[in-house]
Parts: C-alpha cells; sequence; structure tokens
C-alpha cells in the first residue's frame, strides 16, 4: 500500500470515529438535559418558558462541542490538508 | 445533485474576486427584507393587514426575548437582534429554494456575523453601562479569572459562528446524501427537519448574542434595577 493510500484510510477510520464519538457524548448530555428540562416543566408548568429559554441556551452550549467533531470529520474527509503532505 | 453541490462555490468574478454564491444569496435576502419591511410599515394602520401584523408580531417575540435577559430598555438592542434574527430565518428558508443553498453554509456569513456581535457586545457594554462597570465585568468573580474572561470573549465568539455554520452544513448535507442514495421525495421530511434546526438555530444565535450582550452590561440582579419602561 501506498504511502497515500495509508493516510487515506486512517483519514477515512478517523472521521468515521470523529463523528461517532464526537455525537454519542453530546446526544447523552442534551437527552439528560432534555429529560430533566421536562421533569423540571411537569413539576412547575409556570416557570416553562424560563426552563425552555435556558434548556436551549444549555443544548447550544453542549452541541458546539459535537459540531465541533463534525467540523473536524468534515475537514478530514473533504478538505483534508496530509493529503497534499503525501502527494 | 453531487455532494460538491452543498459546499459555496463561486459565481462570477470582479476584480479576480470570486464572489460566491453566499453572497449573491445574501444580498437578494436583504434586498427582499427590505421590501417587506418597506412594504409593512408604508400604511400603518390600527387594524394592521397580514403583512404588518406578521412584522409586528415577530418584533414583538424580539423585545420579548430581549426583556427576558436584560432590564435596559429593548429598544437600545432591538435593531440588531431583531435584524439577526430575521435574516437567520429567512436564511433557512430559502435553503428550500430548489438549487439555492442557505447562505450560513458558508463559514463566512456565520463568522461576520458573530464578528457584528463581538463588536456590539463590547460598544454596548462600554455606552450602556459605562467604562467602570463594562470593565469591572473581566475581573468577576475574582481579578484570577481575567485572562480566561478575555480569551472565552474570543472562543465564544468563535464557538457561536461554528455552531450555525455546522449545523447548516451538516442539514444540507444529510439532504445532499440521501439524494444521492435514494428517490425523489425521501429527503423531504429530512428538509422540514433542517428547516425546524435552521429556526432552532436562528433562536439560539439571537439569544446568545443577548445574553453575551447582556453580560458585559454587569446587569445587578433584577430586584435592585429601577423599573424599566416598558415597551411601547
Amino acid at each position: 500500500m501506498t504511502v497515500l493510500g495509508i493516510v487515506v484510510c486512517v483519514s477515512i477510520f478517523t472521521a468515521g470515529i470523529t463523528i461517532a464519538i464526537g455525537g454519542y457524548g453530546p446526544s447523552r448530555g442534551e437527552g439528560q438535559a432534555l429529560a430533566q428540562a421536562l421533569e423540571a416543566i411537569s413539576r412547575q408548568p409556570d416557570e416553562s418558558e424560563r426552563i425552555r429559554s435556558t434548556l436551549f441556551v444549555g443544548m447550544a452550549m453542549v452541541e458546539s462541542t459535537a459540531i465541533y467533531a463534525l467540523v473536524i470529520a468534515l475537514i478530514i474527509l473533504f478538505a483534508n490538508p496530509l493529503l497534499e503532505l503525501v502527494k | 445533485m453531487e455532494i460538491e453541490g452543498v459546499f459555496p462555490y463561486a459565481v462570477f468574478e470582479v476584480a479576480g474576486i470570486a464572489v460566491r454564491d453566499t453572497v449573491v444569496v445574501t444580498w437578494a435576502i436583504m434586498a427582499l427584507l427590505a421590501v417587506a419591511s418597506w412594504l409593512s410599515t408604508r400604511r400603518l394602520s390600527d387594524r394592521p393587514r397580514p403583512l404588518q401584523n406578521a412584522m409586528e408580531a415577530t418584533l414583538e417575540a424580539a423585545e420579548s426575548l430581549i426583556c427576558e435577559s436584560t432590564s435596559y430598555d429593548p429598544r437600545h438592542f432591538l435593531p440588531l437582534i431583531y435584524t439577526l434574527a430575521v435574516f437567520l430565518a429567512a436564511a433557512s428558508v430559502v435553503a428550500l429554494v430548489p438549487g439555492v443553498g442557505s447562505p450560513t453554509r458558508d463559514l463566512n456569513t456565520p463568522l461576520a456575523l458573530a464578528g457584528i456581535v463581538f463588536v456590539s457586545v463590547h460598544v454596548y457594554g462600554w455606552r450602556l453601562a459605562g467604562p467602570a462597570r463594562y470593565l469591572r465585568t473581566y475581573v468577576k468573580p475574582s481579578w484570577v479569572l481575567l485572562p480566561f474572561n478575555v480569551i472565552s470573549e474570543v472562543t465564544r465568539t468563535i464557538a457561536l459562528a461554528l455552531r450555525l455554520f455546522g449545523n447548516t452544513l451538516s442539514g444540507e448535507l444529510v439532504v445532499a446524501v440521501l439524494v444521492l442514495l435514494s428517490g425523489l421525495l425521501v429527503p423531504v421530511p429530512m428538509q422540514l427537519f433542517g428547516l425546524l434546526i435552521g429556526f432552532i438555530q436562528a433562536y439560539v444565535f439571537t439569544l446568545l448574542a443577548m445574553v453575551y450582550i447582556a453580560s458585559a452590561l454587569g446587569v445587578p440582579p433584577m430586584d435592585l434595577q429601577p423599573a424599566r419602561t416598558e415597551p411601547s
């Protein structure tokens, strides 16, 4: 296998692993945040407005971790800088 | 539709600078919104017609969003916040038009918007809260945290841009992959889902911009504030 082939193989594998692990953690966290928020709303329906906006902000914060993983995966797949090095 | 078609592409060149389709779509959205707001405010009446009604409803939603996060007069922030919200919502709707991509799938657009938010955070903080209280927000809760506060100013701006970019691009990529794999109507539910994501991201972007501005204002707790003027 050529050096280019090895780099391509490793890149594809890494992109998959990146999005798998990078998606797993944040989705677990977001699910938990949603569950807690639902519980809080069912206990205090009057506060649902405030809980919802806090939930959105918090989820956006958590989600940025997943987005970082996605950006890394996209860079590896579509704009891999390492391919230029071994050509 | 190829996967590459999802990414922004150059439409034409002006003096050697490639103009991407995102710029064209952005200007189209701006023109559309300008015409819509001109039409809706041309003949204001107490019994509003549908367009004026829609504009007023969204404006009031933006106003209540501002009131939730700060106790200052919302009219200070309304131009920026409302424009951000409407533009981002329009950007996610425009992606439904065949052959047109949302301008936020190009990293440059979210970066520019986040840059606007970054600058306006400090301008609002300096102007409304005054230099002393604005600068004091950097050493809260303790002066040890000063470097971290400064770093977070930059990183949260980049995170703001990347979040919007990643969400939009991933939505469009999923649709493109589905088109490639399957038939004509299969990606429609994903497109609807993408529209929902786009609206949520518009909301989150606007809300976070407001939260950042509010944090630079160093607002004391609600009950210590003088009663704010009610939005008219």
